[in-house]
C-alpha cells in the first residue's frame, strides 16, 4: 500500500501543474488511492465533513472576520500612519515603517495574504508616491507580510495545533519572539539596502506629530491587546478570543472611527464566509488525504526509515528545513502543511523535539515558501498590487530572504526562542 | 436559467451570512454564560461546530461561484492559449468528478446517520452530512458551466475568456 501512496501522491504532485483547484485535485487523489486499496468510499464525505466538526479550528473562520473588519475600518491606514511616524526618518522610512506596520498589523491578522492585500496596498501606493519602484515596495511588503501568521494570531498555526494536536495557545505564544527578531532582522537588511541604493527619507517629525499619530491608531493598538490578555490569562479559549476579538473590531470601525457601517457587514461577513470555504475546501480534502496516508503505514515506514539513518533531532530538523523549504518552493502553504504533518510530526516526537519550535519551524518554512517562486501566493498578490511582473518581483524580492534565513535557522538551532514565553507563561510541563 | 442561477446564489448567500453569525452568536454565548454568568452552557459546543460544517460548505460553494479557489496556474500560463483552454477544461471536469463523488457518497452518508441523534441537541447527524451532497451539486454545477465555458473557448482556438 506504500507504494501506491507514493505513486498517488507523485500523480497528485504532477497534476497540480496543470492548473486545477488544489483541493480538487487533493481529493481526487484521496478518492483514487481509497478506490484501488479496496477501502469503501463512504470515508470520504465522513473525513471531508468532520475535518470541520472542531472548536479549534473554528477560530479560523472568526479570525478571518475580524481582520477583514479591521480592514474595512481604515485601521490599516491608520496603523501605516504610526509606524511612519515612529521610523520614517530613518534612511529607506516608508520601507521601514512598512515592516513595523506589519509587525503591529500581525497582532490582528493571522495570515500573509490579508497583511499584503490590506494593509500592502496602502504601503505600496504610498512607498510607490514618495518615488521607490515597484519592485521594491513589492518586496518589502511581501517579505514583512510572512511575519503575519508568526505572531498571533495565526491561522497556519490554527491548522497546525489542530492537526498535529499541539496546543494552539502555545504555539501562539511561541511565535511573539520569532516575529520580532523577523522584523528586527528584515530593518537591518532594509537599513543595508537603503544606504547603498540612496532611497528616500524624511526629517523627524517631532513628539507632537508621534504623539498624534499614536493617539489616532490607539484603540487599533488595543486590538491585540484585547486578544492577547483574554488568551495567555487563560480566561478564553482561542476561538472565544476571536469572538471577543470580533466585537472589539466592530466596535471600533463603528463607534470610535466611524467608518464602518452596518449596512457594509453582510458583504464583510461574505467574503469571510468565502475565505473560510477557501481554506476550509484545503483543510478538509488534505485530512481525507491525511486519513489515506496513515491507512497506508507511510508514517511508520517513513520513520522506521528517517531514524535508522539519524538518531540526532538537530540532524532530523536540518533534513526537515530543507525538504520544506522545497516544497513550500512548489506547493500551496496550507496543503503542504497538512499532507506533512501526519508523516513528519511523529519522527520529531519520538526524537524528542518540543512539538511547540517544531510547529514554529513548519510554519516559518512554508511562510517562506509563499515569497518563492514558482508558487508564492504572497509574492503573487504583491506583484499584482504594486503592478510588477511576478518574474522581476521574485528577483526582487531575493535579498529580503536572507534576514528570514537567518532566524528560521536560529529557531531550528536554539529551541529556547521558541519555548520560553509558552513554557513560563502558560507553566508547561518541560 | 440564468435568474434561476442569481436567485439560488442570493439563497446560497443569505444561508451563509445566517449561519455564520448563528455561529458566531454560540461561540459568543459560550463565553458570556460560563465567564460572566457562571452557567456554561451544554450545546453551545455542539451547535457551533456544526453550524462551522454547514459555513464550510457554503463557502465552498461560494468560492466556486466566484473561482476563486486555489489553483498553480503560473505552469499552465506559459502555454499557448489553446493548450490553456484544454486544461481548464480538464481541470473543470475533474472538478465535475471529485463533486459527483461526493454527491453519490455523501447522498449514502446522511441516509445512513438519518436516526442517529446528536450528543447534545439530539438533532439527525444525517442532516449535517445533508450539506455535503447539496454543496457538492452545486460546485458541480457550476464546475459544468466551467467547463462548457473552456470548452468552447478551445473550439474557437483558446481565444480568451
Amino acid at each position: 500500500m506504500i507504494t501506491l501512496m507514493l505513486a498517488v501522491l507523485g500523480a497528485w504532485f504532477l497534476s497540480l501543474f496543470a492548473g486545477p483547484a488544489i483541493y480538487v485535485a487533493m481529493g481526487l487523489a484521496g478518492f483514487a488511492f481509497l478506490a484501488i486499496a479496496g477501502i469503501p468510499g463512504i470515508v470520504i464525505p465522513q473525513k471531508v465533513a468532520m475535518a470541520a466538526n472542531s472548536f479549534p479550528l473554528l477560530a479560523a473562520p472568526l479570525f478571518i472576520l475580524m481582520g477583514n473588519l479591521m480592514n474595512a475600518s481604515g485601521i490599516s491606514y491608520r496603523i501605516f500612519e504610526f509606524a511612519k511616524a515612529i521610523v520614517g526618518w530613518m534612511r529607506g522610512g516608508l520601507a521601514q515603517a512598512n515592516i513595523v506596520g506589519s509587525v503591529i498589523f500581525a497582532g490582528m491578522s493571522g495570515s500573509a495574504v490579508a497583511d499584503a492585500a490590506g494593509l500592502g496596498t496602502v504601503e505600496i501606493e504610498a512607498m510607490k508616491r514618495e518615488g521607490y519602484d515597484g519592485e521594491t515596495a513589492g518586496a518589502v511588503t511581501a517579505a514583512s507580510a510572512t511575519i503575519g501568521p508568526i505572531i498571533p494570531p495565526s491561522l497556519p498555526m490554527i491548522v497546525y495545533g489542530v492537526a498535529a494536536e499541539t496546543s494552539i495557545g502555545a504555539l501562539f505564544l511561541a511565535g511573539v519572539i520569532p516575529g520580532l527578531l523577523m522584523a528586527g532582522a528584515l530593518m537591518l537588511m532594509v537599513r543595508h539596502l537603503a544606504i547603498r541604493r540612496n532611497m528616500p527619507r524624511h526629517p523627524f517629525e517631532g513628539g507632537r506629530v508621534l504623539w498624534l499619530a499614536f493617539r489616532r491608531a490607539f484603540w487599533a493598538l488595543m486590538a491585540p491587546v484585547v486578544l492577547f490578555g483574554g488568551l495567555f490569562s487563560g480566561v478564553f479559549t482561542p476561538t472565544e478570543a476571536a469572538a471577543v476579538a470580533v466585537v472589539y473590531a466592530l466596535g471600533l470601525g463603528m463607534f470610535v472611527y466611524r467608518e464602518f457601517r452596518l449596512a457594509d457587514l453582510p458583504k464583510v461577513i461574505l467574503d469571510a464566509v468565502e475565505t473560510t470555504g477557501v481554506v476550509m475546501a484545503l483543510v478538509m480534502t488534505a485530512s481525507l488525504l491525511g486519513y489515506c496516508i496513515s491507512v497506508s503505514r507511510l508514517p511508520q515506514e517513513f520513520g522506521a526509515w528517517l531514524t535508522g539513518l539519524t538518531q540526532n533531532p538537530l540532524v532530523y530538523l536540518l533534513i526537515v528545513n530543507v525538504l520544506l523549504l522545497v516544497v513550500g518552493c512548489f506547493m500551496e502553504a496550507l496543503a503542504a502543511m497538512l499532507v506533512l504533518i501526519p508523516i513528519l510530526v511523529p519522527v520529531a516526537v519520538k526524537l524528542g523535539i518540543d512539538p511547540v519550535q517544531f510547529g514554529l519551524v513548519f510554519v516559518l518554512n512554508l511562510m517562506i515558501g509563499t515569497i518563492t517562486p514558482p508558487v508564492g501566493v504572497v509574492l503573487y498578490v504583491t506583484a499584482k498590487v504594486a503592478n510588477v511582473p511576478f518574474e522581476r518581483m521574485a528577483h526582487a524580492v531575493l535579498p529580503y530572504l536572507v534576514p528570514l534565513f537567518a532566524v528560521l535557522a536560529l529557531i531550528t538551532l536554539w529551541p529556547a526562542v521558541t519555548t520560553v514565553l509558552p513554557d513560563l507563561l502558560l507553566r508547561r510541563a518541560p | 436559467m440564468t435568474r434561476f442561477a442569481a436567485m439560488a446564489a442570493r439563497v446560497v448567500d443569505v444561508l451563509a451570512i445566517a449561519l455564520f453569525v448563528a455561529m458566531f452568536a454560540c461561540v459568543l454565548a459560550q463565553v458570556v454564560f460560563r465567564y460572566f454568568l457562571g452557567s456554561p452552557l451544554t450545546w453551545s459546543d455542539e451547535l457551533a461546530r456544526y453550524l462551522f460544517v454547514w459555513c464550510a460548505f457554503l463557502g465552498w460553494v461560494i468560492a466556486a461561484r466566484r473561482r476563486s479557489h486555489l489553483a498553480v496556474t503560473m505552469g499552465r500560463e506559459r502555454l499557448g492559449a489553446r493548450a490553456q483552454a484544454a486544461l481548464k477544461v480538464a481541470g473543470a471536469l475533474a472538478a465535475v468528478a471529485f463533486a459527483g463523488v461526493l454527491v453519490f457518497y455523501g447522498t449514502r452518508i446522511a441516509e445512513r446517520n438519518w436516526d442517529v441523534e446528536t450528543t447534545a441537541l439530539a438533532f439527525p447527524v444525517g442532516v449535517v452530512y445533508a450539506i455535503v451532497p447539496l454543496a457538492a451539486l452545486a460546485v458541480g454545477l457550476y464546475a459544468v458551466a466551467d467547463a462548457a465555458a473552456a470548452w468552447s473557448a478551445w473550439r474557437m482556438g483558446g481565444a480568451r475568456r
